[in-house]
């Protein structure tokens, strides 16, 4: 009996530690990703963000009108809810300067940084194109924001890839509150850094 | 009968030991301390009047602010938090905004490592540029101070701690890499100090800072 209480209690300890170690703790589903080749080289693989559902939120700080944060939740072409973005819109002496953050968390995380400050921006080229607030738009306008993006950081299985990212606005109408109605797809295409 | 007793006794008596042992561990309580005198330092508040957005599962212990605001639920972002803040100078004035993007580390071990958890930052700064931050915090020392002592083991708050969750990913601490503006191109590293006063329940007095070193200036 004394034998059984010592091997439970070795079986106990040894077991816990164990557990500590070699359990999964945080493991997030890794869905397929839906790239493809693209014909000069590269691996073509796109997000959406359908809108106004994705939108998490904008925050605008009160005491600058240096720029502002919208956050978004981020799907794949398939429309699982894979990530999370951030787009900073920052108003520099050259123009808008406008960074994403993707995080995919069973993936990883790529930052943007754009490669020429865009002289209009988003707001500005949707009121250029008419739409005013509760307006729907047949057929749906597509806006590309800026120059193409390209990627500064990465982590997980995106490190040592270098990406480039477009932004375009599918616009199908405009809240009542201005909000954008439609679906905003994030391009990238990845290069091997070797 | 009295077999499986003295093995069950002796399985119980094993854990308890490796629990406490776990709870006591010293290896997952290392961190990289803030510099003194950083490039960048910046101060944040988890209240919620000290942020614009903050959202996760409502499984964590920091309030969803604004209320309505859309919730992390979907199982690819499960556990995941987000935050959108005000960051401040030294002297409290507004410096920059900030979104943190904070996902539980696959990393995770409690032998080791602690309770790991990558956290992204895009920082802009008005008239200069954005910066992002990539760090691995391990939380298990705030987590064990509060939800496993005081939730889980009704015990008292013990005071207000400070703590220095950066051990990662480098051995500097957080990786930096300026994105635009006079910041692009610059690298450099990270560390966070969190300060939390006071805890019942809920993370609304936790404060934070990040001290940022950036190389070429």
């Amino acid at each position: 009996m004394k034998r059984l209480l010592q091997l439970g209690f070795v079986l106990g300890l040894l077991g816990t530690l164990a557990g500590a170690y070699f359990a999964p703790w945080f493991e997030f589903p890794r869905y397929r990703s839906a790239a493809t080749v693209v014909p000069n080289g590269g691996r073509l693989e796109q997000f959406e963000v359908r809108l106004p559902a994705d939108r998490i939120g904008l925050a605008v700080p009160s005491s600058s009108a240096a720029g502002q944060l919208e956050h978004f939740k981020l799907r794949d072409v398939e429309g699982n809810v894979i990530g999370l973005a951030a787009r900073h819109s920052l108003l520099l002496a050259d123009g808008t300067a406008t960074s994403w953050l993707l995080t995919i968390p069973s993936r990883g995380t790529i930052a943007f940084a754009p490669s020429t400050p865009a002289a209009e921006s988003l707001e500005s080229l949707v009121a250029a194109s008419g739409l005013v607030a509760g307006a729907r738009s047949e057929p749906e306008i597509s806006i590309d924001v800026g120059s193409k993006a390209s990627s500064v950081a990465a982590t997980g299985e995106f490190a040592r890839i270098d990406f480039e990212l477009v932004e375009t606005w599918v616009i199908a109408g405009l809240e009542d509150d201005g909000g954008i109605r439609g679906t905003l797809r994030l391009s990238t295409v990845g290069t091997a850094d070797i | 009968m009295k077999y499986v007793l003295s093995l069950l006794a002796g399985l119980l008596a094993g854990s308890a030991l490796a629990v406490a042992a776990l709870y006591f561990n010293p290896l997952t309580r290392q961190s990289v301390e803030p510099a003194g005198f950083p490039d960048l330092a910046f101060k944040f508040g988890m209240a919620p009047a000290a942020t614009w957005i903050a959202t996760h599962e409502e499984k964590s212990k920091l309030p969803v602010v604004p209320a309505g605001v859309p919730l992390l639920w979907e199982s690819g972002i499960e556990g995941s938090l987000l935050t959108a803040l005000p960051l401040h100078d030294a002297s409290g004035h507004f410096a920059a905004l900030g979104t943190r993007i904070a996902v539980p580390s696959a990393a995770t071990e409690f032998l080791r490592a602690g309770l790991l958890v990558d956290e992204y930052w895009l920082i802009s700064i008005p008239g200069q540029g954005t910066l992002f931050m990539h760090a691995v915090n391990n939380e298990w020392p705030l987590v064990r101070d509060t939800v496993v002592r005081v939730d889980l083991l009704r015990r008292d708050f013990r005071g207000a701690a400070v703590y220095a969750p950066t051990v990662g990913p480098g051995a500097g601490g957080a990786s930096v890499a300026g994105l635009s503006g006079s910041l692009a191109g610059r690298t450099g590293h990270g560390r966070a100090r969190l300060a939390l006063d006071n805890y019942s329940g809920s993370l609304v007095t936790l404060t934070g800072e990040l001290h940022l070193d950036l190389a070429g200036q």
